[in-house]
């Protein structure tokens, strides 16, 4: 077996609302190794992006995240303190956001923002040091390596006076300074053209094989998955419905939702993110069916779907399935 | 667009406001009831020395040429005479010892609002929710919703008859004494400074507390920045642009409260100068407060666009 980078068993989340939590992701068992990039699929409200911000702590102050084990390296992420977290985060736990116009300061240059990010990433090494000490250089090397070649431009430039694909760029440079162990990336390319999508993807590729690193790749867009990921997990209204390799999963999907996603990628455009393809909507986190999450919205649903609800069963190949088609695990 | 553009629209369109309202200052004090002449001359005035003096006066020509005198008249300095208040000498004297005293308190209270402002609507950000956030917030409503007439006379009772720090009435000008000057304005600028204090407060708490959610605030703290540089660096940075931008237009009720504070406290400057000549019906004296007020607006907009456009790069870059 492949070394493990972060390991989550049970972890739920929720919002605390007039008193009482809403859990909005729940019981979710997941396994992201070195070297690998794990695709995080659902629909908008599925919870996938909570859980990638749950790892990082990066949930506002109403959040609350409780695991039974929370592992990174060897390291028990439950037991550290606020401070002792934040040391972690850049420099081995990084996360790289959806809208990058957005996730820059608006008013500092992008100087001021790879001089901050060099300076915080010399604590790491005595060779992350060093580049801090010549960071202008280190910058433009790095930019030129995500596909900036006049850096000493762009770095003389506000934030909105860039492209959305230049800001994604060196966003994933920032996190290029940090050589991460475990990056975080949600739906990084959701607001980028096609064309600039697809560099950006590739730029994802080469920077997860440079840093051989563990990536968890929250994304909608199952077309997106099948060329980057190498194992997907469907989430669906808080829950892991299916996990496995990607290759088996497109050939042969198990659970009745992932055949519905896949058909609905297959017939439509990938950037809208309603499925036609499955009836009905998600339900909110305070309504959920008794049983099976899908029960309500399946064509195969069964009486026992609503009795409780269907636990991870084994089906070989390194593939886990939530339904009662293949048997009560 | 580069920033040297910018500044020159900017004073461009401060000039082009400051003619157009100085020609609706002079048109409304013509539409005003009353014959200045008359007013000058008394009641006992003969028609014929009433139109001598008009005559003498260019009040027999009509408005706009009388405009375009007046106006070349004041861009040389003279903004004429006064008619009824004592010795009739020019109106540019009786400014220059009454603006300073104005500009002095309009100054001392906006600092004293923006000390206060600053502390109680970042601490309420900072505990949002908490004691302190209730605090602040409930004491921010209460100088918001307190008459300043009334707060001037409980400072007075309070701090001027029976502690005995302040004097109750009267100021010493900046110019006779500066440290007289601040002690005899303290509760004056007091006054002046609870309700802006309290609008600042709640302004910069909002604008603070909406800035932390924005999405390059999670990305900080995402590189593990330190909460204190994430807090001045990315959120406080990024809330003062609104909140200079309201605190330029609330100055308009700064000079309201001066003229009522000045009254209170006995303070010889601008809004006591407006309220006297309006009373005595001394048309040219409340013209040029007018204009000098118009005038203190339009620089405090245009020195607050320029503060904006230095924070907030994409004004003008």
């Amino acid at each position: 077996m492949s070394d493990v980078t972060l390991t989550l068993r049970n972890l739920s989340t929720g919002f605390k609302m007039g008193g009482r939590v809403m859990n909005v992701v729940r019981e979710v068992d997941l396994e992201v190794r070195k070297g690998e990039m794990l695709g995080l699929i659902g629909e908008s409200g599925s919870g996938k992006t909570v859980t990638g911000m749950s790892i990082l702590r990066l949930l506002p102050e109403n959040a609350v995240t409780e695991a039974d084990t929370l592992d990174f390296l060897g390291i028990d992420l439950l037991k550290l303190s606020t401070e002792q977290f934040r040391e972690m985060r850049g420099t081995r736990l990084a996360m790289v956001f959806q809208d990058p116009v957005g996730a820059f300061n608006p008013a500092k240059k992008i100087s001021w923002h790879l001089k901050q990010v060099f300076e915080r990433a010399g604590t790491k090494s005595p060779a992350h040091a060093e580049r801090a000490k010549n960071w202008r250089a280190s910058a433009i090397k790095l930019l030129a390596d995500v596909g900036i070649p006049h850096g000493a431009n762009v770095m003389r430039q506000y934030p909105h006076q860039l492209s959305g694909g230049m800001l994604q760029r060196t966003l994933i440079a920032l996190v290029l300074v940090f050589e991460p162990e475990l990056i975080v990336a949600d739906e990084p390319t959701t607001n980028l053209d096609n064309i600039v999508e697809r560099q950006i993807l590739r730029l994802f590729r080469d920077l997860q094989k440079r840093l051989d690193c563990a990536f968890l790749y929250v994304t909608h867009d199952m077309t997106i998955a099948a060329v980057l990921c190498d194992r997907i997990a469907v989430m669906y209204a808080g829950s892991i419905v299916e996990i496995g390799p990607t290759k088996q999963i497109f050939a042969d999907p198990k659970h009745p939702y992932t055949q519905g996603l896949l058909a609905s990628a297959l017939a439509l455009d990938t950037k809208t993110e309603r499925l036609q393809e499955i009836p009905g909507e998600l339900p909110s986190p305070g309504k959920l069916p008794p049983g099976c999450l899908f029960e309500p919205r399946c064509k195969f649903a069964k009486p026992e779907c609503r009795a409780k609800e269907p636990a991870m069963v084994d089906v070989g190949g390194e593939r886990h399935v939530r339904c009662v088609l293949y048997g009560h695990g | 667009m580069g920033f040297l553009w910018y500044l020159t629209i900017r004073i461009g369109g401060a000039l082009a406001t400051i003619a157009a309202g100085s020609f609706l200052i002079f048109l409304i004090m013509h539409l005003a009831p009353g014959d200045p002449a008359l007013a000058v001359l008394g009641e006992s005035a003969t028609t014929e020395t009433i139109a001598a003096y008009r005559a003498e006066h260019g009040l027999d020509e009509p408005v706009l040429v009388q405009f375009v005198i007046w106006a070349k008249m004041v861009l040389q300095g003279d903004l004429g005479k006064s008619i009824a208040l004592a010795g009739k000498f020019p109106i540019s004297d009786l400014l220059v010892t009454r603006l300073p005293n104005t500009i002095f308190i309009g100054l001392y209270g906006l600092v004293i609002a923006l000390v206060i402002s600053l502390i109680a609507g970042t601490a309420a950000a900072l505990r949002q929710g908490k004691l302190v956030d209730t605090v602040a917030t409930g004491v921010a409503v209460l100088g918001i919703s307190m008459p300043d007439f009334w707060f001037s006379y409980v400072l007075i009772l309070f701090f001027a008859l029976s502690l005995d720090w302040f004097p109750s009435y009267g100021f010493t000008p900046p110019g006779e004494s500066l440290i007289g000057a601040f002690h005899s304005g303290f509760l004056p600028a007091l006054a002046i400074a609870a309700p802006m204090a309290g609008v600042f407060a709640r302004i910069l708490r909002a604008s603070l507390v909406e800035t932390a959610r924005r999405e390059y605030v999670t990305a900080a703290r995402s590189y593990g920045f330190a909460a204190p540089f994430v807090f001045i660096h990315y959120v406080f940075r990024n809330a003062i642009i609104p909140f200079v931008t309201v605190l330029g237009l609330q100055v308009r009720y700064l000079l309201g409260g001066v003229v009522i504070i000045e009254r209170v406290f006995g303070i010889a400057g601008m809004g006591s100068l407006i309220v006297d000549g309006a009373f005595a019906r001394d048309y040219p004296v409340v013209q040029a407060c007018a204009l000098t007020f118009l005038a203190i607006v339009l620089s405090v907009n245009l020195i607050v666009d320029i503060v904006c456009a230095l924070l907030d790069p994409r004004r003008t870059r």
